[in-house]
């Protein structure tokens, strides 16, 4: 479970990119943040992987104190970020066997390789180098290395930014599967109509602060888009 | 975990183009290096030989007359006579095929006489070829670079290409990250300094110079040590500047300028410093500050005993043909306090004007140095020379034992007097001497093989290595502080 305390953070060139953010992601959630460039979603996520230690407020990871116990928290968390950024002359398999033993899970090559199958790598993928990879088989790999330490909690980063339909629809599907094992998932996006279809809950955030916090399911799309709109988000086409 | 991270900047280091480049260089130089300084060192021995040869010529020649001893009588108007045989012959260093130091700088040989030592002409002959490639250089220079090289966007680089985000979403201390990244790269550095070094010897035992045998393995694993440390302070602070700077061009930009700063100019701008600040004044300044002070004194000698020579003979003329010896010992007799006093005054003035200089030599080197520590280049080459016998230490402990030996000599005959020095008042200070009567063995000096033979003692390996304590701590000390400076810098990094 992912719980952000009245989480506020200003940076030391005073930027104020988070204000009094209060949510929280039970088990088998996926919550998505929606919100305009610098309204603070990425800085959120940070707070709960340590890259960040918010000036006031808790970032709680399973009941851990992020600030007080970084690597305990850590452990529990998997992480994609928005750009794909791994070691280019490694391939996939080296790639994922380096990050999961950083996350304390030796993987033998055999099982990276049917990790990144489920990802959606084929075998063929799994052995390039990845500075040959397209985005999309960046993100899968991204997941993979995520997924790959059996970590009860998922932050993601814009994932499907820039992915083609096929590849975003094929990551979502990787989401609902990993949600379905009881993992509690943050993901922040701009892409409001894949939120509303597979999120649980969604929330809007605005210069730091969550304005409007909401379970898709009770809205149309169209509905969504116009709340989005409304809380400083980007006009969303009808 | 540490290890973990090592290993793979070790792979990625191992197939990076930068790392095959200088690695490649570092390969080819460090055996070329030793092949062309195995000739210097042979060249050197050959003259060391030469010189040897004609000191043994000298000492083997027969005395047939008295004035074969001139240089052993006393007083000599402030100019040492270059008897080759009164002289400490400075051999190569065969470590000097490794770190050549100030093996070229010093002297040949120093030169025992009646006015002091004198230093003889520097072991290079001014062969400008000798201040070239060593591997002291190559690997201050070469590897140096590489060093700061592999590091230097370690983490500005991961930073901007966004792999620092997952390696920090790991369940990593971020000390464990950056102490891997530093083993990894020391680990990569080992292999050119290993396997030139490796070359190199196979080199200079192929030549027949073996630096590993008579006591050279432990020189040998102290010098890799040292090179060893000075690579790993390089790592550190690349890392340090890889740490606090946000972009790698910034960081690029700052390890350039330090490299050149730290490696190239620190060395140079410490002498040139300590020159300006403490110069020593050249040695034939100091000679003629000696001459003179020695002109005075032969002077007021030689008025003192020409009063004694009226008082013992009644005369002040110069008597004809051989003295007899009953006048030669009541003069004699008479003469020996003056002259014992001015001996004594004689010594004490060369001694204050050579110590005049070799305190400002002191303080030169000291500054030199300390100024030095500033710069690991500077420290690891001081070390290095040391630890090979080529350095600074070396040359002071040299000159101890030529001190001490030319006291010996003072002892054994610079001082004492062989048959008589007449200053009669009527030919103004016109010394005249009657030689020592050679069949008299109270009477003549001694034969060089009744002198005592200078040997210069070796230091041992733990009095080498007691010497290099603190360019060791100030290299290790070194490294700590940047690595401390790279760990709290990156400790504190926010990434946003």
């Amino acid at each position: 479970m992912l719980e952000a305390i009245h989480l506020s953070k200003t940076y030391r060139n005073g930027v104020r990119a988070l204000s009094d953010l209060s949510l929280r992601v039970p088990d088998g959630e996926l919550y998505c943040l929606l919100g305009a460039n610098g309204a603070g979603k990425t800085t959120t996520l940070s707070c709960f992987l340590d890259f960040t230690v918010p000036t006031s407020g808790q970032a709680v990871v399973d009941g851990i104190v992020v600030a007080e116990r970084p690597l305990e928290a850590k452990r529990r968390c998997g992480y994609v970020a928005e750009r794909v950024a791994v070691y280019e002359t490694l391939s996939a398999v080296e790639n994922l066997r380096y990050f999961a033993r950083l996350g304390g899970v030796r993987l033998t090559r055999a099982a990276a390789a049917r990790a990144l199958a489920d990802a959606g790598l084929d075998e063929f993928q799994q052995s390039r180098p990845v500075r040959q990879y397209s985005k999309g088989m960046r993100q899968k790999l991204a997941i993979a290395i995520a997924i790959s330490r059996g970590a009860d909690n998922l932050l993601l980063d814009e994932p499907t930014a820039g992915l083609d339909p096929t590849a975003a629809r094929e990551l979502m599907t990787l989401l609902e599967r990993v949600r379905a094992d009881g993992c509690a998932i943050l993901m922040s996006t701009h892409d409001v109509f894949r939120a509303a279809r597979h999120a649980d809950r969604i929330g809007i955030m605005r210069s730091g602060a969550l304005v409007r916090e909401f379970a898709p399911r009770h809205l149309t799309r169209h509905e969504i888009g116009a709340v989005y709109a409304d809380c400083g988000g980007a006009a969303v086409p009808a | 975990m540490i290890w973990h991270i090592a290993r793979r900047e070790l792979l990625e280091h191992v197939r990076s183009a930068r790392f095959l480049t200088l690695c490649g260089l570092a390969l080819l130089l460090l055996p070329l290096s030793a092949h062309v300084n195995v000739a210097h060192y042979r060249a050197r021995l050959a003259q060391t030989a030469e010189l040897r040869a004609a000191q043994q010529r000298r000492i083997a020649e027969p005395v047939t007359e008295s004035g074969a001893y001139a240089s052993r009588y006393g007083w000599r108007d402030g100019e040492t006579m270059a008897d080759p045989a009164l002289r400490a012959l400075r051999g190569p260093s065969r470590f000097a095929v490794l770190a050549m130091g100030a093996d070229g700088a010093l002297p040949a040989y120093w030169q025992f006489g009646t006015e002091g030592v004198e230093a003889g002409p520097a072991a290079s002959g001014g062969n400008a070829a000798e201040a070239g490639m060593d591997a002291v250089f190559i690997v201050q220079v070469v590897l140096g670079l590489l060093a700061l090289l592999l590091v230097f966007d370690a983490i500005s680089g991961e930073r901007e290409s966004g792999v620092l985000r997952l390696l920090l979403a790991a369940p990593v201390p971020r000390g464990d990250l950056l102490l891997g990244k530093a083993l990894g790269t020391a680990m990569t550095l080992a292999l050119p300094l290993l396997l030139g070094l490796a070359g190199a010897l196979v080199v200079t035992e192929v030549q027949g110079v073996s630096l590993l045998r008579d006591g050279g393995a432990p020189r040998l694993t102290v010098f890799l040590a040292a090179s060893a440390l000075y690579l790993l302070h390089m790592v550190a602070l690349g890392l340090a500047v890889s740490s606090v700077t946000a972009r790698p061009r910034s960081s690029w930009v700052a390890v350039l300028l330090l490299w050149i700063g730290l490696v190239l100019v620190a060395p140079r701008a410490t002498e040139m410093v300590a020159a300006t600040l403490e110069p020593v004044p050249p040695a034939f300044e100091a000679r003629q500050a000696r001459a003179a002070a020695i002109r005075q004194l032969q002077a007021e000698r030689a008025r003192a005993l020409s009063v004694i020579w009226e008082r013992v003979a009644g005369v002040d003329t110069v008597p004809e043909g051989q003295l007899p010896r009953t006048v030669r010992e009541s003069y004699r007799d008479a003469s020996a306090e003056q002259e014992r006093i001015f001996s004594a005054r004689k010594r004490a003035t060369i001694r204050q004007v050579d110590l005049d200089r070799a305190r400002r030599a002191e303080r030169h080197a000291r500054l030199v140095r300390h100024a030095g520590r500033f710069s690991p280049a500077s420290s690891y080459a001081a070390l290095a020379a040391d630890l090979a016998g080529t350095g600074r230490e070396a040359g002071r402990r040299w000159l101890d034992q030529v001190a001490a030996h030319q006291e010996r000599l003072e002892g054994a005959t610079f001082d004492r007097r062989y048959g008589l020095e007449l200053f009669p008042r009527e030919l103004g200070f016109l010394r005249i001497i009657w030689w020592p009567d050679l069949a008299d063995a109270a009477d003549r000096p001694p034969g060089y093989t009744e002198l005592p033979a200078f040997a210069y003692r070796e230091p041992s390996l733990e009095a080498v290595l007691a010497g290099a304590v603190p360019e060791l701590g100030v290299l290790t000390a070194g490294a700590v502080a940047w690595l401390l400076v790279a760990m709290a810098a990156f400790q504190r990094a926010e990434i946003q």
